[in-house]
């Protein structure tokens, strides 16, 4: 179900961003979303309302699997990690947005 | 990952509240940490919450697009929608179990009709399981009588031929049956007709069988080795004669006086590959046969000792092509063919059912035939479809103003026509397996009944049922549906002009009822006046406790009625006469053939020998029964009451002449069958005889089979019993069948009574509020009783000329597929039942609506 994610993120670019957040290690969902704002030092701020179901797809997609472990606070918590397809998923988002990312950039700089 | 999507999927509807949860802690989780790390930015708890739940948004908003993603709406909403169908019904428990009763009464009865009636067809034989592998290899000759053709079984070199196929056949048997005597006494004898096949060594395990005590045959018999002298016995012999004694293997049964060592007993119900058989029986091996004195087929066309074949296929082979391996084999022992002429047999290979046991004919059964036995459960369908449909309708209709409602809150008409078809879908559900009940228990009960006759429900007709139980309500839901939502709130508030379209539906429902309703009532009827007259034509005969029926089989199989023979049965005869105790013994005659009385009559000579009529009725009028100084050339005659009014009126026939050939001695009651009977005194030998004995009969039954042994032993007796015991047998069996149609008539009355009371009932219910106008606007309660009783009677009329009219057309029917007149007291039946249609119309309109008019207007005005 296509559903809109952050106005300024471009489409299907949350996926890639919580795949990509995922390659290294599990995580659960505020974790994922802390990152991503860290990592883009505030620039990208995942809204909660998109952040969850985009996971739920993933799931369901089977490029990431969902376990329950025992978080930090000592409450059980939802760990996402990438499934083998996911990874060739990543792989596949990834050269995509470089190609596109290339595209505009040289439109940009030499149009 | 289709995979793991169908897991998640399924996962949510199996265990909905564990996903659920997960679905609140995982967002709680994240609400938490993010209050945490606002508490850590130094807010206060209470303020850090509010602000991590401000931040996150809707929570509510999150999880409904999370369940989103399982993309299991579809199912969810169909519960939703059954739970809200449960609550309908129980608001309306009246309504919904009658029409779960109608529906499921009404497909119980139809399903069960018609598994009785495929059963007669597609039934392996009786305690035999289905298998699409066991098939039998079928014979067809077509030489013998031009344009018929009948059954060819084969010669053994044929058959091993056939088993020779051995890429076709995984095995092949063969069996050849006879009538034979056993001994089925311990120490003093005990003589029972019987029959034994005897069976090649594949003969149970092709067919599936095991013994249901001891090892049964050698597997190992070779067919032309030294004889092995072991039988194994059937169901009934076990119970009859030996009070199912589990030690009966090993105990010795004397088959034609030659003793076998029983090895087992055959699987309850089973007598042979084929229905119709004798249940007595025994199966010996093969080579066996040759020890037993049987006689040598004198049909030369035979060829010897015929067998029937049964096989089992080869994995992956079908009956068309094993058929087309056998012709070619069949054909080199086709003698036309073999001298150069056209072909004059067939062979086939058919699964082993009922249907296939014979040829087919040539004359298939007629049209009007397969319509006439699939005409009853479609009509108490139909009868049941209307009632349900009714019902249906005046549900939905009552709803009206619901539906409107939420139709005007902006409810999709998609969505509310898809929640009125889960009710009626789910009415359906309920009453197919309701309908399963029934169809199990009647197909039990009838099994029980047919001992030779395979009935059961298998997992088609049950898949059938319920499908169509669920059909029927959905179909049956959606015009209403389509209907009660197509209403604008405005008209429906209004109470604005829906009558006319509503008051056409329900009359041409009630119409519809009646008019199906009697002729399916009225066939029923006529199929009860029919077996009444039946047990009527059955007569009890005035001695019959002091005759027995002696028979033996004069089949040519068994050797062809020589004149040594003939001399055989003669002896035979003058023994029992000279027996003490026996009073005369008359042979029985067949029909010795027509004669032409006159223009327009021709009359069937029976024979009658002296005493015949004594014995065996009818009695005689006027003149004399034929006495031994008869005259032959006189030809003396007795001929029917009815025949000599045609003749000659009330004036006196005897010593008047007939035909030119015979005098008439005297006449005898017409025995109520329309022929016209011409009795004469001479009787060829048949191999029937009437014992008449001065004390009971039975006392002498050992003595007359001992008789019958000693003068006539290569012609085997087929049964030595009391007239007394074969009258009461075939009455029972007519009873049993009068007792089956009584059932079935009964349950259709009920359904018809039930499905006219419902519809009518709820016609006139449906205009309480009408009733209210006029009970307010100052009319008489009587007349507004009057008025609707008119209305109802005005429909129930027209739905009777109708029905009469259907009636009328499928008696003709009927009468013409039997070849029988209509029954006279037809006429009285249909009667009844208009008659009975009519009141059960009429108190379904009374009751209602006068319970309508006693309501306070005011609150007959309130309702919905």
């Amino acid at each position: 179900m296509a559903r809109a994610p952050i106005p300024d993120l471009l489409p299907g670019t949350l996926d890639l961003l919580i795949l990509r957040t995922l390659r290294a290690q599990a995580m659960h969902g505020w974790a994922i979303s802390e990152r991503i704002q860290q990592v883009s030092e505030d620039v990208l701020q995942i809204g909660q309302g998109s952040l969850y179901p985009a996971l739920h797809r993933l799931e369901h997609q089977g490029w990431i699997e969902a376990e329950w472990h025992t978080s930090e606070l000592g409450r059980r918590a939802k760990f996402y990690q990438l499934t083998p397809a996911g990874q060739k998923q990543l792989a596949a988002e990834t050269r995509a947005w470089d190609r596109m990312a290339g595209a505009i950039d040289r439109v940009i700089k030499h149009a | 990952m289709a995979f793991r999507d169908w897991w998640l999927r399924l996962r949510a509807l199996v265990r909905p509240q564990r996903v659920e949860g997960d679905l609140r802690d995982e967002l709680d989780f994240h609400v938490e940490l993010e209050t945490r790390k606002l508490q850590a930015q130094g807010l206060d708890a209470q303020t850090a919450r509010q602000q991590a739940l401000a931040r996150f948004g809707s929570v509510a908003l999150a999880a409904d697009q999370c369940r989103d993603e399982r993309r299991i709406s579809v199912v969810t909403d169909v519960v939703a929608d059954g739970r809200y169908a449960l609550r309908q019904f129980r608001r309306r428990p009246a309504t919904v179990l009658t029409m779960i009763c109608v529906l499921a009464l009404g497909l119980g009865v139809s399903a069960t009709v018609y598994i009785t009636i495929s059963s007669f067809e597609a039934a392996p034989p009786a305690g035999v399981h289905p298998d699409a592998s066991m098939v039998r290899i079928r014979g067809i000759d077509r030489g013998r009588f031009p344009g018929r053709a009948i059954g060819r079984e084969f010669t053994y070199p044929e058959y091993r031929a056939y088993a020779d196929q051995i890429d076709t056949f995984a095995s092949v048997a063969a069996w050849t049956a006879t009538d034979v005597s056993l001994d089925v006494g311990t120490d003093t004898p005990n003589l029972q007709s019987g029959a034994a096949t005897f069976v090649t060594a594949d003969y149970f395990p092709v067919l599936g069988l095991r013994p249901a005590v001891g090892t049964g045959l050698p597997t190992d018999a070779v067919d032309t080795g030294p004889p092995t002298l072991a039988a194994v016995i059937s169901d009934a012999i076990w119970h009859r004669f030996y009070d199912r004694a589990p030690d009966v293997v090993g105990r010795t049964i004397k088959v034609n006086g030659v003793a076998v060592t029983i090895v087992g007993v055959a699987p309850r119900r089973f007598i042979g590959a084929r229905t119709g058989a004798s249940a007595v029986r025994v199966w010996m091996p093969l080579n066996a046969r040759h020890v037993f004195r049987l006689p040598t087929p004198g049909d030369e066309r035979s060829g010897g000792v015929i067998f029937g074949v049964v096989a089992r296929l080869q994995p992956g082979v079908d009956p068309v092509h094993a058929t087309t391996v056998v012709e070619t084999i069949a054909a080199r022992f086709d003698p036309s063919a073999a001298a150069g002429g056209r072909p004059s047999r067939d062979t086939d290979v058919v699964p082993l059912r009922a249907g296939n046991y014979f040829p087919p004919s040539g004359e298939e059964p007629g049209i009007a035939g397969r319509v006439m036995s699939l005409t009853t459960p479609l009509l108490v369908l139909l009868i049941t479809c209307t009632a349900v449909s009714a019902l249906l309708a005046g549900i939905a209709l009552s709803r009206r103003r619901e539906m409107a409602m939420r139709l005007a809150m902006g409810a999709h008409r998609g969505r509310l026509i898809r929640q009125l078809l889960t009710e009626s879908g789910l009415l359906g559900l309920a009453a197919g397996a309701l309908g399963l009940f029934i169809v199990w228990n009647l197909v039990t009960g009838l099994d029980a009944t047919f001992f030779d006759m395979p009935l059961w429900m298998d997992w088609r007709v049950a898949a059938f049922t319920l499908g169509l139980a669920v059909l029927t309500g959905v179909g049956f839901g959606v015009s209403p549906a389509l209907h009660a939502t197509r209403l604008a709130l405005s008209d429906v508030l209004k109470e604005a002009d829906l009558m006319g379209t509503r008051s056409r539906l329900q009359a041409t429902m009630v119409v519809a009822q009646i008019a199906l309703t009697q002729p399916a009532l009225v066939a029923m009827g006529g199929l009860l006046l029919n077996l009444h007259a039946d047990l009527q034509r059955q007569p009890v005969s005035l001695h019959a406790d002091h005759v027995l029926d002696l028979r033996f089989n004069t089949n040519p199989r068994y050797g062809v009625m020589d004149a040594r023979r003939e001399d055989a049965l003669r002896r035979v005869r003058d023994r029992l006469a000279a027996l003490p105790g026996v009073v005369g013994v008359i042979p029985q005659g067949a029909t010795e053939g027509d004669v032409r009385i006159d223009d327009t009559t021709m009359a069937r000579v029976d024979a009658a020998p002296p005493g015949y009529f004594r014995l065996m009725g009818p009695a005689i009028v006027r003149g004399r029964d034929f006495a031994a100084a008869d005259d032959p050339a006189d030809g003396p005659v007795i001929i029917g009451e009815g025949l000599a009014r045609r003749l000659w009126g009330d004036g006196d026939p005897i010593g008047e002449r007939l035909a030119g050939q015979f005098t008439v001695i005297g006449t005898v009651a017409d025995d109520g069958d329309a022929d016209v009977r011409v009795y004469v005194p001479e009787v060829s030998i048949t191999g029937s005889f009437l014992v008449h004995t001065g004390g009971p009969a039975h006392t002498m039954v050992t003595d007359v089979r001992a008789v019958a042994q000693e003068e006539a032993p290569d012609v085997p007796v087929v049964s030595v019993r009391t007239r007394a015991s074969i009258e009461a047998e075939a009455r029972t069996s007519t009873r049993q069948g009068i007792l089956a149609a009584g059932t079935a008539g009964g349950l259709a009355l009920a359904l018809a009574a039930i499905g006219l009371y419902s519809v009518t009932a709820f016609a006139v219910g449906q205009r309480v509020r009408e009733i209210g106008i006029r009970a307010v606007l100052g009319a008489d309660r009587r007349r507004i009783v009057g008025l609707f009783l008119r209305r109802g009677l005005r429909l129930a009329l027209t739905g009777v000329v109708v029905g009469l009219t259907l009636s009328g057309l499928i008696m003709q029917i009927l009468a013409a597929a039997e070849g029988k007149p209509v029954p006279t007291g037809i006429y009285g039946v249909a009667m009844g039942v208009t008659l009975f249609v009519m009141t059960v119309a009429v108190l379904a309109t009374w009751i209602p609506a006068r319970r309508a008019a006693l309501v306070d207007p005011l609150v007959a005005l309130r309702r919905e």
